[in-house]
């Protein structure tokens, strides 16, 4: 990795808060990425089809067996529980009631004690 | 009738243009997308939200309609719909050259390998390890290009003449043309209808980067010496790979345009593309003197760039000047604020010489010649309404003409 990739000079700041840009610079970067992905299904069908397979075909016909099924749900759940893995942490924090304040008494414990 | 071309233009390649894997052509033929995708679906909504919502919020607080671009911006700022288009504009210009950035990087060094593999046929290279780059091509990386016009990040680099040359093709959405060209062409084009007597023997391209709207004056004029000026070591060195490559013989060398080494009364034709609007306020009035200069009596200044705002619509001012605030382009709105008729006669000519024109987009050339081109999509393109924020307003490139 040699070239620069940031921009010199200050970005502007478009919304009042400033996490709201880093979201539609994520967001968008995520869609640009969905359609490489788009992108390379619809090449590999598109390469299986000129080698004489018609992926499409095979693929809407195709019958999920039970162990398809399972793998496919397992993933679907290990993928979830990635992306929307804040949610699991403010739960365990409800759950052993943290707070900010609870926070700072640990840190002013630990620097005396 | 719809905005919407079904735009599937591609760029021709040629030995040094950088190869994209599948997935970087993904990313960027996305970019290229996006970015018609904003300006044609969701710049419309704009005005809309400008003349139902933020304009009557202004003039109620204010007692009087927004009276210029800055009061426009102001009833605009917070607007959520503006700040939606503006947010995604910005980011569109980001994944950009980042799409085109990843696939230089993967193959600088072989690259930099290709330079020396071309075959010479006869144009020449001329750095300068002195020079220094004008402080307004270093102060901000213009158009938010990581590394800028002047970087350079290897020996014997050429690694943002390639970024620049990939992504000026999809920052175009291919309205430039497969060859990248349609500036220059269009400007070739315009001279020689316009000035059929001048038969040009020295021609010098201000500012070319990588030599895209260089070289169409070498094919086109194909007596002449063709010259490009640029400030950048590692965009020179491509664009003389990339004349080289393509067959088209031009003379690149390292200068300020504002300070030319060129001598007094040697050229017939002086022309910049898209070079005006990135100088600054000083460099700008120097550069004109010195195009005076270096023009033989007769001679012909053309510069494509932007026309000044005049007493255009304070909403259309408005939506030009984004660049000027959103896209590192310090001296667009300024520029475009400047007397360049006044600047051209304190530069010496004559006033009746001087005027702005438009140069007709050559496009429809290739639109006909190449098959991703097809009749019914070039007939769409000719007929489409252009709109301030769009590429290329009015299908035509504005051009500041003045004879010596």
């Amino acid at each position: 990795m040699t070239l620069t990739k940031t921009v010199r000079g200050k970005r502007p700041k478009i919304y009042d808060n400033q996490g709201m840009d880093h979201l539609m610079a994520m967001t968008t970067a995520l869609v640009q990425e969905v359609a490489v992905l788009r992108d390379r299904i619809d090449l590999v069908e598109r390469v299986a089809e000129s080698k004489g397979i018609v992926l499409q075909d095979e693929i809407e016909g195709f019958i999920l067996d039970q162990q398809a099924l399972e793998s496919r749900e397992l993933w679907r759940n290990q993928y979830m529980a990635r992306i929307f893995a804040i949610f699991e942490q403010e739960a365990a924090e409800l759950s052993a009631k943290e707070t900010s304040a609870k926070y700072q008494d640990t840190l002013d414990h630990i620097a005396k004690n | 009738m719809s905005a919407n071309v079904l735009n599937t233009f591609q760029q021709i390649d040629h030995p040094i243009l950088p190869e994209a894997s599948a997935d970087e052509l993904s990313r960027q033929e996305f970019v290229k997308s996006f970015k018609g995708y904003v300006q044609n679906s969701i710049l419309p909504g704009l005005k809309l939200s400008y003349e139902v919502r933020s304009a009557p919020a202004y003039a109620k607080a204010n007692g009087e309609s927004p009276k210029d671009r800055w009061a426009v911006r102001k009833a605009m700022k917070s607007d959520p719909y503006f700040q939606g288009y503006v947010s995604l504009q910005r980011i569109s210009q980001e994944l950009m050259w980042r799409s085109v950035i990843d696939s230089v990087d993967r193959q600088l060094p072989e690259l930099i390998e290709t330079v020396d593999k071309i075959k010479p046929i006869g144009g020449t290279l001329d750095l300068d390890p002195d020079f220094v780059p004008p402080h307004y091509t270093t102060a901000l990386d213009i158009h938010c290009m990581p590394g800028g016009y002047a970087g350079v990040v290897a020996e014997n680099d050429v690694a943002a003449g390639a970024v620049y040359d990939r992504g000026v093709y999809l920052y175009a959405m291919g309205y430039m043309g497969p060859f990248n060209d349609d500036m220059g062409r269009s400007v070739c084009n315009y001279v020689k209808r316009n000035y059929p007597d001048i038969n040009p023997k020295e021609i010098v391209d201000l500012g070319c980067t990588v030599g895209h709207s260089t070289l169409p004056f070498a094919e086109m004029f194909p007596e002449a010496e063709v010259h490009g000026v640029d400030v950048g070591e590692a965009i020179l060195r491509y664009a003389h790979a990339r004349a080289e490559g393509m067959g088209l013989k031009a003379h690149f060398s390292q200068q300020d345009a504002a300070k030319l080494k060129y001598e007094d009364n040697s050229f017939d034709l002086v022309v910049s593309h898209i070079l005006l609007h990135e100088t600054s306020g000083k460099a700008m009035p120097e550069v004109f003197k010195e195009c005076y200069r270096i023009l033989k009596p007769g001679g012909i200044m053309i510069h494509a760039d932007l026309p000044p705002f005049g007493d255009m619509d304070p909403y259309q001012q408005f939506i030009l000047d984004n660049e000027t605030y959103y896209n590192n382009e310090p001296f667009w709105g300024a520029m475009r604020d400047l007397d360049q008729i006044q600047m051209s006669v304190d530069a010496g000519f004559d006033r009746d010489s001087v005027k702005f024109d438009t140069a007709p987009m050559a496009i429809m050339e290739f639109a006909m010649a190449d098959e991703s081109y097809s009749e019914e999509k070039a007939k769409e393109l000719s007929e489409r309404e252009f709109e301030a924020g769009e590429y290329a307003p009015g299908g035509g490139w504005e051009v500041l003409i003045a004879r010596k």
